[in-house]
């Protein structure tokens, strides 16, 4: 059975001929594809019950998008390696980096049952999907909620060679900027793979606080919550130190936008320099005995982060999108995805067509970024 | 205005699209209860092709209670008569002159 209906999805040749990397290709494996990779009984007892997961979600794209039906998979329902490999031919893709596509699962508070999905879902695709085709890759996907388990997951399958990066969420959980997840970033640093954060979780932002609470609409849940989330992500991580003690880590933002880099990096900059000194007040810098930040707040956003391009929100005046390309460090940190299949989709005409993008651009836009940030 | 015959009149069933190229121009042609309409074929937003493909929650891509099309790729929603975005009138997608004669659907441009 075809997953996808390619008409839906016409390609000129320009796309066609273009090498492309998707640095945000979901793969939501169903449940009874992860079973046979599962340990615990009671977890395969749960599940099949249950189904996959157990979750709690106040929002969900389908209130706002009855032509996309549940929005995760308006555009496709992926299985296999094989089914991948008809979604990159119709779309054009030449490499998937797969992200999970279990962006509900921090909604889940059982650990026990989290530990084990993250763990089938990255064997599964070990075993059976990534061997299909040598150019599908992987971020494996980590169990932030248990850094002590994050750090045996990424020694488990952090140097399988398809698997280029390990996933976590800029939603739901603690800031990364708390000390507690330092023994990832050891274990990251010490095998040069790169953290991809996307947003997750409790449909984005938790109901039970007053923003949440007073959500009304999908273009505020979907629309602001991923950057805002987004940015304070960024803000907690440069502010706390963490690049000052893992010069080397690198995070890929998917999903959170980038229009507001230039925003948030001279509000972050403007603040430092306001207040410098509150830094020695937070746990890592001040276990370093650190005065300052080696560097302006700015400069880690340039040097540690990369961004994925979709949602890309294109202004309408092409002098206004070549600011905002130049603003957001796009030659050095954009790397163009998809965010298949869910019904935000978005494919490389954009790239290829925009007067504000030459040839060289669109080359490190398209591959050339993510091949250098994924270490391809 | 020079005619151009696009399709015949079997080719497109009632509530169903058909991408066309006119001149170079991508057009997509839609059959609604027997009346015929022509709309660019590259959406405003982001280029999606109006003319092709199915939803995947197998609603139509055509409304014939609003005359209106939704792009496949993130649905917003044309008027078929005026072209013109249904929430934003600013915003909407050139729309052309269509007739039918000998069972073929002919477009002006
Ligand atoms: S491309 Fe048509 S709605 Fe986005």
């Amino acid at each position: 059975m075809s997953v996808i209906d390619s008409e839906q999805f016409p390609l000129t040749e320009e796309m066609e001929e273009a090498f492309v990397v998707d640095v945000d290709f979901h793969f939501r494996a169903p449940v009874d594809r992860l079973m046979p990779y599962m340990d615990s009984a009671v977890v395969k007892r749960n599940l099949d019950i249950t189904g996959f997961p157990p979750t709690s979600c106040y929002w969900f794209p389908g209130y706002s998008t009855p032509r996309g039906a549940g929005g995760l998979e308006a555009h496709g329902k992926l299985e296999t390696g094989e089914d991948i490999v008809e979604v990159m031919e119709a779309l054009g893709i030449d490499m998937p980096i797969l992200t999970p596509g279990y962006n509900k699962l921090p909604d889940s508070q059982n650990v026990v049952m989290k530990n084990e999905i993250a763990r089938a879902y990255n064997d599964y695709l070990l075993e059976e999907v990534l061997p299909t085709d040598e150019n599908i890759k992987a971020v494996g996907l980590m169990q932030q909620w248990e850094p002590e388990t994050a750090v045996e997951e990424i020694k488990r399958v952090g140097d399988e060679e398809d698997i280029v990066g390990m996933y976590g969420f800029f939603g739901h959980y603690d800031l990364l900027g708390q000390p507690k997840y330092d023994q990832v970033f050891e274990e990251l640093v010490a095998r040069d793979l790169p953290l991809a954060l996307h947003g997750g979780g409790t449909a984005n932002w938790p109901q039970k606080d007053l923003i949440g609470n007073s959500l009304r609409t999908w273009s505020e849940a979907y629309g602001l919550v991923h950057p805002c989330r987004a940015m304070m992500m960024v803000g907690n991580m440069i502010m706390t130190g963490v690049f000052d003690k893992y010069p080397e880590l690198e995070v890929v933002m998917i999903e959170g936008g980038v229009n507001w880099v230039p925003f948030v990096s001279e509000r972050l900059d403007e603040m430092y320099n306001d207040h410098p000194e509150d830094i020695q007040m937070t746990e890592r810098m001040h276990r370093m005995g650190q005065e300052y930040l080696d560097k302006q707040p700015s400069e880690y956003l340039r040097d540690n982060f990369s961004f994925s391009s979709q949602p890309m929100n294109i202004p309408d005046k092409t002098k206004n999108f070549e600011a905002m390309l130049d603003m957001t460090n796009a030659r050095d940190s954009l790397m163009f995805a998809t965010d298949y299949p869910h019904y935000t989709v978005e494919l490389h005409n954009w790239v290829l067509e925009s007067p504000a993008i030459d040839d060289e651009l669109a080359e490190r836009i398209l591959h050339k970024n993510a091949e250098s940030v994924f270490r391809i | 205005m020079t005619e151009h015959v696009v399709a015949s009149v079997d080719e497109i069933p009632n509530g169903n699209g058909k991408a066309v190229e006119v001149d170079g121009l991508p057009i997509a042609i839609f059959n609604v209860e027997g009346d015929y309409y022509a709309i660019s074929n590259r959406c405003v937003h982001m280029g999606g092709p109006l003319g092709e493909g199915v939803l995947h929650s197998e609603l139509p891509t055509v409304d014939p209670d609003r005359t209106s099309v939704h792009c496949p790729w993130h649905y917003w929603e044309f008027d078929l008569e005026t072209g013109r975005s249904v929430v934003n009138d600013k915003t909407g997608l050139r729309t052309f002159d269509v007739s039918v004669e000998d069972g073929e659907i002919v477009v002006d441009l």
